[in-house]
């Protein structure tokens, strides 16, 4: 027993965990809504750092902070959404893009995020335990949006915008209410990453991790939860697996990648394309 | 009472007149088609009805109430309802989805109920699909309501696409083309179709339509637009025979000069 639950794996499983919920997040924005975002750790950082400052200014319990940094990811994506939702495709993914390297530099510049140095001694709060629970939750909650009646209208979007604003949906408003809701997701990832790694710093954020979050989402196959759940973890685990070949092992995530888009184009769960 | 009358109805692209003072009205429980040559605005008109282009001049007034500066969705939600050219269906999701859909502003249910899954979840799920599957019924696509959209044959989502505007509980539906693609056997069955549902619910029918068997089979009255302008109106055998519809179709004959 001890081998499989060692603290090594452990915090794999940690980090496993961590990345379904925030490509939750981008599924929702992305594989149900069909708005293709290429900021979304923008919204994992949001949520990492104000749950940080929320712990170490305001002294705030993890249980507090956790939350309260997830609805100010939320709040921020519901105040970009507004003026950006009404962009589509490229425009969007180029504008989201942008966004995400704002945050960055905001980050790098401001006092209370000591810029390039980054928060380090954050205490150490996210167990697996914790992990493994907010993820069960967050999947089921997941499900329980994409079934509802809001769910049913976010996926018409995605199938066409004309004749599903001609059933009666005002689609720019569900657009934001998607896009604040994948913040949240994003931010509940954020604050359990920064309580888990005990440190952050706004390079850890850049639009390469947001395309990690898509690489997740695209391989395991967009719209699907049970693709999201397969994409985080495999693309999290890969790096490890690949530990013995050390140099070698960004090369051969690259195959795996390639290799699953030309046989397996829609992800491997995935049942659904999107045009984006 | 007119359900629907248009009023010097006009939208300029620039210097394109793509509707050019149109005035009509449509009563109710009538087949009013709209003829006219490619490029004529026809769907430029729908697209007005419906507030996908805010017009330059002119109104379009619903039971009396006047459109403008409303949106697309709220025009749904006053009783206006459409289908489209090139068929828009929501393509992978399913066909009872494709309905369901369409009722989303009569559902009465919120997101917190839906999330914690309370029984009045179910309840309300239960309810829309059974009004779903009903409405499936009367076009005998019951069969099929768990194929995705995009499986389903070409007159088949013709169909779906027109029940779907039923669903939104519209008083007038616009149909853009329905024959569109049919064989000659598939347009008169649209034609029973579409008379059909005027009878059976009580639904006002604009029509934009090239097949002229269609046409003069089911409307009550006919509009003929040319280059943006409405060039005449009237019942079916009028429209056909008129001289000006004559020349918007065929050209005109040309008069030389001789003398020179």
């Amino acid at each position: 027993m001890d081998i499989i639950f060692n603290n090594y794996v452990l915090q794999i499983v940690t980090m496993c965990c961590i990345n379904i919920i925030i490509v939750l997040g981008l599924n929702l924005v992305s594989g149900i809504t069909g708005q293709l975002s290429l900021g979304h750790s923008a919204f994992v950082s949001i949520g990492a750092f104000a749950s940080t400052l929320f712990i170490l200014k305001l002294g705030m319990p993890f249980w507090l902070a956790l939350p309260a940094g997830a609805l100010v990811s939320a709040i921020s994506g519901f105040v970009l959404g507004v003026p950006i939702l009404r962009l589509r495709g490229d425009y969007l993914a180029i504008v989201t893009l942008g966004f995400c390297e704002i945050i960055r530099v905001l980050f790098l510049n401001l006092r209370i995020t000591r810029g390039a140095l980054g928060i380090s001694g954050i205490p150490h709060y996210t167990t697996p335990g914790i992990a493994v629970t907010l993820t069960i939750i967050a999947i089921i909650m997941m499900y329980n949006i994409e079934n509802s009646r809001f769910g049913l209208a976010l996926r018409s979007i995605r199938e066409d915008e004309i004749a599903s604003e001609l059933m009666g949906i005002n689609i720019t408003r569900y657009k934001i209410i998607a896009f604040a809701t994948g913040s949240l997701f994003a931010g509940v990832g954020g604050a359990l990453y920064a309580c888990q790694i005990t440190y952050i710093s706004p390079g850890d954020f850049g639009f390469m991790r947001s395309f990690e979050e898509l690489c997740m989402l695209v391989l395991g196959g967009m719209g699907s939860i049970a693709g999201v759940i397969a994409g985080a973890v495999i693309l999290t685990s890969i790096p490890e697996v690949l530990r013995f070949a050390s140099e070698y092992r960004m090369i051969m995530y690259g195959i795996a990648l390639i290799m699953i888009m030309v046989f397996r184009p829609q992800g491997l769960f995935g049942k659904i394309k999107v045009n984006m | 009472m007119a359900v629907l009358e248009l009023t010097n109805l006009s939208i300029h692209f620039g210097g394109l007149k793509a509707v050019d003072d149109v005035t009509l009205a449509v009563e109710k429980k009538e087949i009013f088609s709209i003829i006219g040559p490619n490029g004529a605005g026809k769907t430029t008109v729908f697209n007005l009805i419906t507030g996908i282009y805010q017009p330059t001049a002119g109104a379009v007034i619903l039971d009396g109430a006047d459109l403008a500066g409303k949106k697309p969705y709220e025009r749904t939600r006053f009783g206006i309802a459409r289908t489209f050219q090139n068929i828009r269906l929501f393509k992978q999701l399913t066909v009872t989805e494709n309905l369901i859909l369409a009722m989303h502003p009569l559902r009465n249910i919120s997101l917190l109920a839906s999330l914690l899954r309370f029984p009045q979840f179910f309840r309300e799920r239960r309810d829309v699909t059974k009004k779903a599957e009903s409405y499936l019924e009367y076009v005998n696509l019951l069969s099929a309501k768990n194929e995705r959209a995009e499986n389903l044959p070409y007159g088949k989502q013709r169909e779906l696409e027109i029940v779907r505007a039923i669903a939104t509980d519209a008083k007038l539906l616009l149909l853009d083309e329905p024959a569109a693609g049919m064989n000659p056997q598939e347009t008169i069955q649209l034609m029973y179709f579409i008379k059909k549902i005027r009878n059976d619910m009580n639904k006002t029918i604009l029509l934009i339509e090239h097949d002229m068997t269609l046409v003069m089979g089911i409307s009550d009255r006919v509009a003929v637009l040319d280059y943006g302008r409405k060039i005449t109106e009237g019942l079916p055998d009028e429209v056909r025979n008129d001289q000006k519809v004559i020349d918007a179709y065929l050209g005109k004959e040309v008069t030389y000069v001789k003398d020179y």
